[in-house]
């Protein structure tokens, strides 16, 4: 088993980085490097860690999805029928591959993040970065458990478009329902916001187990879904 | 050859292989062994389903019912063990454009526990594949070779082609089938291979089976093949309903018609016994038929109606 998944993750890693690996190791590198070297020559500007989290986050939620574009060249996806690794071990490689990409994203986000403190405050404040890595790296996992259901299921074209529509979809739904509250039943829309704010202040008092804890759970579930929901629609695939 | 090939174990059986496709185009209960040690050619015209077949073998699509076994392994129980030992080749390559010769080592190395770098170099060098060309810089017949080598490096105990030779020139398809003649020499290893090009066959194959419609038409060794049928042949007036009774396919034309008898068949033929003993008055004639003449008149509209009348 341990065998057929290290191939199946060697060869996506291979198809990931089919258009070099420089190019892709310049874009790693290039953001914290970005946030030192404006920060040292700024001082420290704030917004910095903010636009370097989104564009690390774009990058490597994009990246592992690369594999899906490589498999739809030509008859690529053939290789998939004759290396011998089971289908089941070819979905857990490419999840692998997105676990991989998320720790790079936690590496990442904790450099920029830090960096960005050490230069605003002279010092890095340790919980604030935990959750910015935490919040990232969940975003991150729930995001991919969508959006590889969709690549095994669509185009990859065609899985970025509906993963948008449900996007705009899900920001339409969450805007007409306040709109909503707001207009039949404005205390609620009150009460919703003061129950938010309670629960941030007792969050704050927990310390940063239960919040870790939560993100961790929810992205674990997110990804063992995620991953069941991919292994049947790639199961059924014909190629 | 049919007691020698009795008593070797089978490269490859398949026992009631059926698929339905939702467009109406089923491949139907298709049977045969191809016993270790041998080469053999899976023709059909273009449709037949002999590129569904592989891609059964390779559980590349799934199997409506029927057992596939290679070297005595269920195709997909035993997926991992069965690839480890079948080296394939499709007529377009599988590989990625932008990869070099030289990372299509790299990936593909990795795959295989039995991955030999020294065979493959040495089939790069055969064939003039130069490492650092990308794949999609290599012409057709060069990409087909690259598979080929993929295919040999690995100790591969089967070989699955498809369509190999329809890239290549006249030499490198001789070249192609005297590597396959290699390959087999060992007694152990076994070569399936689709083709449109009969003389490929003839060159190389020691067993056929034929697909025509999704249906099993002939499977069993080379010669009995072309020995099994005769073309019958005659005036426009001599098709007689004798001939259209036993006839698996009829082609006709201005000045007469061919008709593919089975050879146990040829005694119902009236139009071919003398009528007078001093004086051949036979007006039809009996010819031995090349594996095309099969193919043409197995795929007529007549043989398609002989086929469902059967």
């Amino acid at each position: 088993m341990m065998i057929g998944i290290r191939r199946a993750f060697a060869l996506d890693v291979r198809r990931i980085a089919s258009q070099g690996v420089f190019s892709i190791l310049v874009l790693l590198i290039g953001f914290p490097a970005a946030i030192v070297l404006l920060g040292s020559i700024s001082g420290g500007v704030s917004y910095m860690p903010g636009a370097a989290i989104g564009g690390v986050s774009a990058m490597l939620a994009l990246l592992p999805l690369n594999a899906f574009t490589f498999e739809q060249q030509g008859h690529n996806n053939w290789m998939n029928g004759v290396v011998p690794v089971r289908r089941i071990h070819q979905v857990i490689g490419r999840y692998l591959v997105v676990g991989a990409c998320m720790l790079i994203l936690a590496l990442e986000v904790a450099v920029c993040v830090g960096a960005g403190m050490v230069f605003e405050s002279g010092k890095i404040q340790f919980s604030a970065l935990a959750i910015s890595v935490l919040t990232a790296v969940v975003m991150y996992a729930l995001l991919e458990s969508v959006m590889l259901p969709l690549c095994y299921r669509f185009t990859y074209q065609k899985a970025l478009l509906t993963m948008m529509l449900i996007c705009i979809g899900l920001g339409a739904a969450i805007a007409a329902v306040f709109a909503l509250f707001a207009k039949l039943a404005p205390a609620s829309i009150d009460a919703l916001m003061s129950w938010m704010v309670s629960l941030a202040e007792t969050m704050s008092g927990v310390g940063m187990f239960w919040p870790t804890l939560g993100g961790v759970v929810l992205a674990a579930v997110a990804a063992i879904v995620s991953l069941a929901v991919s292994s049947r629609i790639y199961h059924a695939k014909e190629f | 050859m049919t007691t020698a090939t009795d008593q070797s174990p089978m490269a490859l059986s398949i026992t009631g292989a059926t698929k339905h496709y939702d467009s109406g185009f089923t491949l139907d209960d298709i049977t045969f062994d191809l016993p270790a040690g041998y080469i053999m050619g899976l023709i059909g015209p273009n449709g037949a389903g002999k590129s569904t077949l592989i891609k059964l073998i390779l559980n590349m699509i799934h199997r409506d019912s029927g057992e596939i076994h290679v070297l005595g392994l269920d195709n997909i129980a035993d997926e991992e063990t069965v690839k480890e030992n079948l080296g394939v080749v499709f007529d377009s390559s599988y590989f990625i454009e932008t990869w070099t010769v030289n990372k299509v080592e790299q990936a593909m190395a990795p795959m295989y526990l039995a991955w030999d770098h020294a065979t493959f170099d040495g089939y790069l060098t055969r064939f003039g594949l130069d490492r650092k060309k990308r794949v999609k810089e290599l012409s057709r017949g060069m990409q087909m070779k690259l598979m080929l080598a993929v295919a040999l490096s690995h100790d591969a105990k089967l070989l699955v082609l498809d369509e190999p030779t329809s890239g290549l020139d006249v030499l490198a398809r001789d070249e192609l089938m005297d590597i396959l003649q290699n390959y087999i020499a060992d007694g152990e290893r076994s070569v399936l291979f689709s083709t449109h090009i009969t003389a490929d066959l003839e060159r190389a194959a020691d067993f056929i089976t034929y697909i025509t419609r999704g249906t099993l038409y002939f499977t069993g060794p080379k010669d009995e093949f072309e020995e099994s049928f005769r073309l019958v042949k005659g005036g426009p007036e001599d098709l007689a309903p004798d001939v259209k009774g036993v006839a698996v396919g009829i082609h006709r034309y201005e000045t007469g018609f061919d008709a593919l008898v089975r050879a146990e068949d040829l005694g119902k033929i009236a139009g071919l016994k003398a009528e007078d003993g001093r004086h051949w008055m036979a007006p039809l004639t009996a010819e031995p038929v090349s594996i095309d003449d099969i193919i043409r008149l197995t795929n007529t509209g007549d043989a398609a109606h002989a086929m469902e009348v059967a």
